[in-house]
């Protein structure tokens, strides 16, 4: 691994209320929450770190005290680890805007409630390759159609489909941004990634797509929490995660 | 009063992986009472109490709970997490940091307790007692609905109210001295229950205290319910008290 590699960066998206997973949120701060013996951020931060970023921020608000003393400085995961914590909620796009002067090299940015096994530095080094200021990891959602789909023209039945799925593509709540897509995001305001890629387009401005083919999962909903227990076999299963 | 640190050790058994869907996620003594847990209750009542220095024994996810607390100091006191070697929370655990207890008594507890009594009550008077063990009981009163009917043959004689049936229970807090461990280095009784059925076994005097403040067994996920509202209602309701939890 290069120096330059070393110094790849990520932020964490950690400040977010867990408010689909109270009462334990109540306690424990969504990214803390266990998944077998490991916090969902200590396992994203390993990963991060194994995949050549270095320097990792963690993006903060709610019961911020917790994060930090549960993380230090991130000596022990092997990379500088830093709080920036919000004053108020930002939403998922607007903590970057405190951290406009750190951001200089196209940089990850991860929700803290994702568990994913995507490889983080092809994905890196793909949005690097691309003519675009944001590159959005996406996630195919099938969602199976338990009917015959039927087509017809007036009278007249032209085709018949047996249990197709319906196939679509959610948001992975990975990215890599660059840093001409900072001065979108207004300070001080609550500004989501989803309106950051409007803003984008609206600008004529290309945002490419990175599709992630690799186990996925959102814990933010308590049947998926549960679920990433099942799991979490997975992610320690020699020292894959 | 002296300044030395007292101590206390924990020793908490988690329902481990056999518990609920959520609760087997996460540890028992980090379930949620309001936006506090039960363990961390438990290490700032102990530190308002003078008790610094607190071992926590789990048999459940140590790594992760050591992690989540750090060293202590956010709560008052100098925290050292460690893992049940067989989990059986037997009092030979005791006997094995012996050496770290050193001569001073400690307090024992069980990580399930929810309460609002002063620790530091049962500590003093154990202290104050010949015998190396002190247990902490809770008085508890079954009472009967129904009258008590007396038969003679055919004929009923008399009709009584049904008397209260009062009973004592371990309140899963102990005072120990240092000289009682010796005798237990080998001894396969299960938690600390376990360690004074064994000296009252051998005859050994135990001394008993009576908790006579808000007490709560947290064993099951059913008492956790009660402990959340319990919480609810000492640390923000009408009655907050000046201890509250």
């Amino acid at each position: 691994m290069t120096a330059a590699q070393m110094t790849q960066k990520a932020v964490i998206l950690s400040g977010g209320l867990g408010s689909r997973l109270q009462p334990f949120t109540a306690a424990i701060p969504k990214p803390l929450l266990p998944v077998g013996e490991k916090a969902v951020l200590e396992i994203q931060i390993e990963r991060l770190v194994r995949s050549g970023f270095g320097e990792i921020y963690l993006a903060t608000n709610y019961k911020s005290g917790y994060i930090e003393r549960f993380l230090g400085d991130g000596r022990e995961y092997g990379c500088k680890l830093t709080v920036s914590k919000e004053e108020k909620p930002l939403g998922t796009a607007g903590p970057l805007s405190l951290l406009r002067d750190e951001l200089t090299e196209p940089f990850l940015v991860m929700n803290g409630d994702v568990l994913s096994l995507v490889d983080l530095s092809e994905m890196y080094a793909f949005a690097c390759s691309v003519d675009a200021p944001f590159v959005a990891g996406i996630k195919k959602q099938i969602t199976p159609f338990s009917f015959g789909n039927i087509f017809f023209e007036g009278d007249y039945v032209t085709k018949v489909e047996e249990k197709p799925d319906f196939v679509t593509y959610a948001l992975a709540g990975i990215y890599v941004l660059k840093p001409e897509i900072l001065p979108l995001i207004p300070d001080d305001e609550c500004f989501g990634i989803d309106q950051l890629i409007l803003k984008a387009m609206e600008l004529e401005m290309p945002v490419a797509k990175y599709e992630i083919n690799e186990y996925w999962l959102d814990i933010g909903r308590e049947d998926d929490y549960r679920r990433a227990q099942g799991d979490a076999a997975m992610f320690y299963k020699d020292g894959e995660f | 009063m002296s300044k030395k640190p007292k101590k206390a050790v924990i020793i908490s058994k988690d329902f481990g992986a056999s518990g609920r869907p959520l609760t087997s996620a996460i540890p028992k003594s980090l379930l949620p009472l309001g936006t506090s847990t039960l363990l961390e209750i438990q290490l700032t009542r102990l530190s308002k109490a003078g008790f610094n220095d607190v071992i926590y024994f789990t048999n459940y996810k140590k790594d992760y709970i050591e992690r989540f607390l750090g060293s202590g100091s956010d709560y008052g006191v100098r925290l050292s997490v460690r893992k049940e070697a067989d989990e059986t929370g037997s009092a030979a655990i005791l006997a094995s940091i012996a050496d770290e207890l050193g001569e001073a008594p400690f307090l024992g507890l069980n990580g399930d307790i929810l309460t609002l009594f002063d620790y530091n009550k049962l500590y003093k008077y154990g202290c104050a007692q010949e015998s190396p063990f002190t247990a902490g009981v809770r008085r508890v009163v079954a009472s009967s609905t129904f009258a008590n009917v007396v038969i003679d043959g055919d004929n009923i004689t008399a009709i009584m109210a049904s008397p209260d049936r009062v009973s004592y229970i371990l309140a899963g807090m102990y005072v120990f001295k240092p000289e009682a461990l010796a005798s237990f280095a080998t001894s396969e009784a299960p938690l600390m229950e376990g360690f004074l059925r064994e000296a009252t076994g051998k005859g050994q005097a135990v001394r008993k205290f009576e908790v006579d403040d808000y007490w709560l067994d947290v064993g099951s996920i059913d008492d956790l319910e009660k402990a959340q509202m319990d919480y609810a209602y000492y640390s923000t309701g009408a009655d907050r008290r000046s201890d509250a939890l």
